[in-house]
């Protein structure tokens, strides 16, 4: 099995990871989503869990969310309740919308067993009129996951856990770079699911993995292909179909700037002296969700990676109901356009019903924009 | 801001306001002289209502002229204002002006400017009808003013952040955020220090948007003026405690206007407590809002602002009304945290603490503390597709509240768009749950 197709697999099924974690005697700290440092819980010993839904249409949660809510909250919400996540010593959400709001509230009252704790970071990103306030927040997170792992987190684990997961960012840069060769010797579909896995696993076992992974592609020979070399944005995309989907209708995904996948390690945690300021300056520079202000930050993001990837067109996969990036869409769509880059923006569910339509949609605009 | 501005504004504001005033005396004497409809459940209408009719009408009409004068602020409905009030903002409220939209049944079509625009149908009907009110430029108040100034405050939701951000791209003016953490039990020190240090870069920003300096005693006499308001807005919910209510939720969300787009002017307080005395009056005389009231309920969330009359009929066709709800009893329930002694540090404690910003279990103790002052048989959960902080928990809500003996329905509807609103299915449900309530 190629180091792609073990990655692959582990994006299938990343709660293996866990469980096998899990089964060593470790614990898994599961986290949601961007503005929460993973260095903290690693710090203390356990295993970040970046959670990932299945398409699966909504079950149990439906008793608990309108059904005019995020599909992706309610899927994480149906795991929780069918004991799908009973690997989870604690679950961290950080403060982005609404519905994550009320996530922390209905799971507090339904899945007593897995103790929430949200991280309340500030909304309002860049400058640093939030600095005591953040680093405060961070401070009782760091107390928070002390208490959880029964062990203390010294400044020294957290410099290097900070040191391993900026090796990590780095090399999942390093493989990004390779999608800007003409043809990338990567799809967009693989991209996701390597960063799927890599964010699964325990830091210092996907560093090697990622490596062996470079090694692997740079060898790898691709067929050239004249399809428009297209971008892919949005909230989160936790299932390669969408962008096989785009690919099979002829377009090159060469870039994604998703939640789960680029913005998690395009920044790297700049040195400082104490660890703690560094996690912060470096959350605090992450204006790359749309749940974030200000806009025009992730705006300005979008467009280098569109003149970086020398991207022809781009979609923007907005999951139903995603606020934060249903009000953005009509910004970016005329920031993006006004550089002479296409862009449809689709509306999609979080199962995989309704694909068809989504084809035939897709279909038109890889047309159009080939012409 | 010129002489010919300055003109206009006096003028058009000087012969509107005398317009108004006429009509309001005309609106009076209409409701002292004209005989009660015996066939109707209702009282008469209250006799403040042609004053109120005044004052909200008198804010849009200053509202037309506003920009060619004075300097205009966007805010939310939750923010923090007493500072562009001392400063001598005209203020408008977004929110308040799709309500008065919805209430004139504008809503949907200006949904639909908006979906047209690019806008998701899912997102709330507020800013889709704000959003298209803008880009149509059709709206039933004749004209808004074009702000200088944009204050956005994150304590009742996060698709305020979302929704000025829009409209700060499309005026191109400044945004100030007002970032407020979100409070599960009582807010942590270092929230409220960072509340009030946002406020305070909120107010230099305001100021030089103004061109002047604030003063610190108007801003202590405006925040006076804004908890006594609040104060005596309170005491206008609490009448409705009586049995029967003299005012009832159907009516306090038209009332409510003052209380969220004039807090902090003099002419606010002086309604208010005009009003109190009319419900005292009606209080002493054994007057209730309803001829017959038989059933008495909680209303949670929003209203539906294009229903409001239909809803309160089919209520009264059973004796039933609305005696409280957490939405107006937002307004009042913080008043005891405003301090004019300490205006800036109060504000942040004060703007922190929205029901909307806080878990859903303070807004359920809400909810059954309401039930238990107002001597309510049931409450009804307006399930409002647009507004997703009140409206998710509501399930979970119901049940807790049936297992604590108070019937609850859950109804699905919109507060603005009314093609989320299935009339017939939620006249059948709101029958059968009155049928069910004993009284």
């Amino acid at each position: 099995m190629s180091t792609l197709e073990r990655l692959q697999s582990i994006a299938q099924n990343p709660a293996r990871v866990a469980e096998r974690w899990k089964a060593d005697g470790g614990k898994v700290l599961g986290y949601r989503c961007l503005y929460l440092p993973e260095e903290i819980i690693w710090a203390a010993g356990m295993l970040p869990y970046p959670l990932y839904g299945t398409p699966e249409p909504v079950g149990l949660a439906d008793a608990y969310f309108q059904s005019c809510t995020c599909e992706f909250i309610r899927n994480l919400f149906d795991h929780a309740l069918s004991d799908r996540l009973a690997f989870l010593d604690g679950l961290a959400l950080s403060n982005t919308c609404d519905v994550v709001r009320r996530l922390y509230d209905m799971w507090s009252r339904h899945v007593p067993a897995t103790p929430v704790y949200l991280v309340n970071n500030p909304q309002k990103l860049l400058g640093e009129a939030n600095r005591d306030y953040f680093m405060e927040e961070l401070r009782r997170f760091r107390a928070r996951m002390e208490e959880i792992a029964g062990r203390e987190i010294t400044d020294d684990g957290l410099r290097d856990a900070i040191a391993l997961h900026n090796r990590t960012r780095a090399l999942l840069r390093e493989l990004y770079a390779l999608r800007e060769q003409d043809p990338p010797p990567l799809t967009g579909a693989e991209a996701l699911e390597i960063c799927m896995a890599v964010t699964v696993l325990p830091a210092d076992h996907a560093d090697g993995l990622l490596t062996e992974l470079l090694a692997e592609l740079r060898g790898r020979q691709v067929e050239p292909s004249d399809g428009p070399r297209i971008l892919v944005t949005g909230s989160m995309l936790d299932h390669p179909a969408l962008i096989r989907m785009v690919e099979e209708e002829g377009g090159v995904v060469v870039i994604d700037d998703l939640c789960n996948t680029s913005r998690t390690f395009w920044h790297r945690v700049e040195d400082d002296p104490d660890p703690l300021t560094a996690l912060y300056r470096f959350l605090n520079s992450r204006a790359l969700c749309a749940c974030m202000h200000p806009v025009e930050a992730r705006i300005e993001h979008v467009l280098e990676l569109v003149d970086t990837y020398r991207v022809d067109a781009a979609i923007d996969f907005n999951l139903k109901y995603c606020h934060p990036f249903l009000y953005e869409a009509p910004l970016l769509k005329e920031r993006l356009e006004a550089e002479d880059i296409p862009v449809t923006v689709l509306e999609v569910g979080h199962d995989l019903s309704g694909h068809g339509q989504l084809r035939t949609r897709i279909q038109a605009f890889i047309e159009m924009v080939s012409v | 801001m010129s002489i010919e501005g300055a003109l206009r504004y006096y003028l058009g504001t000087g012969i509107g306001k005398g317009v108004l005033r006429f009509e309001r005396l005309r609106n009076e004497w209409r409701l002292r002289h004209r005989a009660p409809k015996t066939s109707s459940p209702f009282s008469p209408p209250l006799s403040t209502s042609p004053w109120l009719k005044e004052l909200i009408s008198r804010h849009y009409l200053t509202g037309r002229y506003a920009d060619a004068h004075r300097k205009v602020a966007w805010v939310t409905s939750g923010a923090p204002v007493e500072f562009l009030k001392a400063l001598g903002y005209y203020l408008l409220y977004p929110e308040n002006h799709g309500a008065v939209c919805g209430i004139r049944r504008r809503g949907e079509e200006l949904c639909q400017a908006a979906e047209e625009a690019g806008y998701s149908r899912d997102i709330c009907s507020y800013a889709r009808t704000d959003l298209g009110s803008l880009l149509s430029g059709r709206t039933p108040v004749g004209r808004l003013p074009k702000p200088d100034l944009l204050l956005c405050c994150t304590n009742i939701c996060q698709t305020v952040l979302f929704w000025y951000r829009v409209l700060a791209a499309h005026f191109r003016v400044p945004l100030v955020i007002i970032d407020t953490p979100f409070i599960y039990s009582t807010a942590p020190a270092h929230a409220v220090d960072f509340v009030q240090r946002q406020l305070e870069l909120g107010v230099e920003t305001a100021e030089r948007v103004a061109g002047r300096s604030i003063d610190p005693a108007e801003l202590e006499r405006v925040t006076r003026r804004s908890r006594e308001a609040v104060e005596l807005w309170m005491r206008v919910l609490e009448r409705a405690r009586h049995v029967p209510a003299p005012i009832t939720a159907f009516d306090e969300f038209i009332h409510m206007g003052p209380i969220v787009e004039m807090r902090g002017d003099r002419a606010t307080v002086d309604y208010y407590r005009a009003l109190l005395a009319t419900l005292d009056l009606r209080i002493a005389r054994g007057t209730g809002a309803l001829k017959q009231e038989r059933i008495r309920l909680i209303w949670d969330n929003l209203p539906i602002w294009y229903r409001m009359r239909g809803l309160s009929e089919l209520l009264a066709r059973h004796g039933a009304t609305l005696v409280a709800s957490t939405y107006t009893n937002a307004w009042g329930e913080l008043a005891a945290l405003i301090d004019p002694s300490d205006p800036m540090r109060s504000a942040a404690r004060v703007y922190l603490h929205p029901i909307l910003n806080r878990g859903t279990g303070h807004k359920l103790d809400t909810i059954q503390r309401l039930a238990t002052d107002y001597a309510a048989h049931g409450v009804i959960l307006h399930s409002d597709r647009s507004c997703k902080p009140y409206s998710v928990g509501q399930m979970d809500q119901r049940e807790r509240l049936s297992a604590r003996g108070i019937p609850a329905l859950l109804l699905e509807a919109d507060h603005n768009d009314p093609r989320a609103f299935a009339d017939e299915q939620a006249e059948n449900r709101i029958q059968a749950f009155l049928e069910m309530i004993p009284s």
